[in-house]
């Protein structure tokens, strides 16, 4: 019977010390492959590296498709430049857009920026600190003809055409629009528009004056002001097409550059969904510069 | 016997390697890691004005996406030229909020004194500019962080006053 017992024994402790290896070998295995999955995709807890998000959301910023052109800008040469670069971004979704990069060779010191708080917003990102940025928040276009919200030169505050006035400039970017969305007379608006850049053009002559169509908001803009919708900003559009036509000057629809699939500015370009962040402003100036570039003589 | 001994030996000592690893890794990604830093750069007598500012950015949770900004910018917004300070970070938003983050390491006592003014009327000047735009941003200006040690300027417009002063020291 004792050797019975003893054999049973150790058949038993043989079987134990085979499932504790077994098991360990599984161990050694799970754990060299979680260690070369690692290393081979960089995942670390579940989560994809930061790299990947990046790629996602540059990828986002260069899909920004142009809508039709048929409004595009009115000066010959910017509405070539449009019309190419809608045909490029079409065909080129995957890749950056024509215009990344273009204002790396102009540092628009022949130029200035009339507007809101949109255009504050692009002269405290898009690192031009030759060119000078007239703009304050809430301004609108008719406050901007007569609220003294400009620091001039010689350190008193004026309105925007005292501060226009103050040198010579090639090139004269006006946006305005946001702060106008919930005006019942668009007459009103159109007016004043082409009061404001009658006293541009009286002012500054021989400079070459753009105005840009206002910027599309994201979907969550709506959640500030009920009037913050594309279909609001795209009425209005036409009434800032018509003050420029009215008055002879350059009109610039960039409006649909910065639009998504879903003809919405992506969430991501604007922390309150009309503000931009730097990326989107740097995608602005790039803008402006391939569309309008610097004259030769600077 | 001595073989399967072997395995189980190597398998816990693989084991108690991996686990120790993960736990390491788990330390960086923790949220610790920029209050380690913040204590870092305060106890370090040779941290910049520029460390002080990323430790700003990073260890406070802001709405705004705040980026620097160059040292020509900086003039042009703050009126402090170069040649004032001998280290400096300016971080804007988009308009969207008031926060901002502005350090500098001046050169010399009557820069720290220019560049603090210079830093008390930019936030005047934003008063103005949200005061009826965006008066939800005014607390961040009524009650700013702007401090100086030696003279170094450090200024912190956020929703957690507590914690910038922490991170300042």
């Amino acid at each position: 019977m004792q050797p019975e017992k003893t054999r049973i024994r150790q058949k038993r402790l043989q079987i134990q010390q085979g499932v504790i290896s077994i098991a360990c070998l599984a161990l050694i295995v799970f754990v060299f492959s979680w260690l070369i999955n690692t290393a081979v995709t960089g995942r670390k807890h579940g989560l994809l590296p930061a790299s990947a998000g990046k790629n996602s959301s540059s990828q986002a910023e260069v899909t920004m498709k142009k809508k039709n052109t048929s409004s595009a800008a009115s000066s010959s040469a910017a509405e070539s430049k449009a019309d190419t670069s809608s045909q490029d971004n079409s065909s080129a979704d995957d890749s950056a857009a024509v215009y990344d990069g273009a204002a790396m060779k102009d540092d628009f010191s022949d130029a200035c920026f009339i507007g809101d708080s949109r255009t504050l917003g692009l002269g405290l990102n898009c690192d031009k600190a030759k060119a000078d940025f007239y703009a304050s928040q809430g301004l609108n276009i008719s406050s901007a003809l007569t609220d003294q919200v400009i620091e001039l030169q010689n350190g008193n505050m004026g309105t925007v055409l005292e501060a226009v006035a103050q040198k010579e400039y090639k090139r004269i970017f006006v946006m305005f629009g946001i702060n106008e969305l919930g005006w019942p007379y668009p007459e009103n608006f159109v007016e004043k528009y082409e009061e404001l850049i009658e006293g541009i053009k009286a002012a500054q002559p021989n400079a070459s004056i753009y105005v840009q169509s206002i910027l599309p908001v994201a979907a969550s803009a709506v959640n500030n002001d009920a009037v913050f919708t594309n279909e609001n900003i795209n009425a209005f559009n036409a009434y800032v097409e018509q003050a420029a036509n009215e008055t002879g000057v350059n009109y610039l629809d960039i409006n649909g550059y910065f639009k998504d699939d879903s003809g919405m500015l992506p969430e991501d370009a604007a922390a309150d969904g009309i503000h931009f962040v730097r990326a989107y402003c740097l995608k602005w100036i790039d803008l402006l510069a391939y569309l309008v570039p610097q004259p030769a003589n600077g | 016997m001595k073989f399967r001994k072997s395995i189980c030996i190597f398998a816990a000592a693989v084991m108690a390697a991996s686990m120790l690893t993960a736990c390491g890794g788990d330390d960086k990604d923790s949220g610790s890691k920029s209050a380690d830093s913040a204590a870092a750069v305060q106890a370090d007598p040779a941290a910049s004005a520029e460390d002080f500012a990323a430790n700003l950015r990073s260890g406070i949770t802001y709405v705004d996406d705040l980026n620097t900004i160059s040292a020509d910018m900086i003039e042009k917004l703050y009126g402090i030229s170069a040649d004032k300070y001998s280290s400096a970070a300016v971080y804007v938003g988009g308009v969207s909020t008031a926060e901002e983050i502005a350090c500098f390491d001046a050169v010399d006592e009557s820069a720290a004194s220019d560049i603090l003014a210079a830093c008390e009327k930019r936030i005047e000047d934003l008063k103005t500019q949200v005061e009826s735009y965006n008066p939800d941003e005014l607390p961040k200006l009524n009650t700013p962080v702007l401090l100086t040690k030696g003279n170094s300027v450090y200024m912190c417009l956020s929703n957690d006053n507590d914690k910038a002063e922490e991170i300042i020291g």
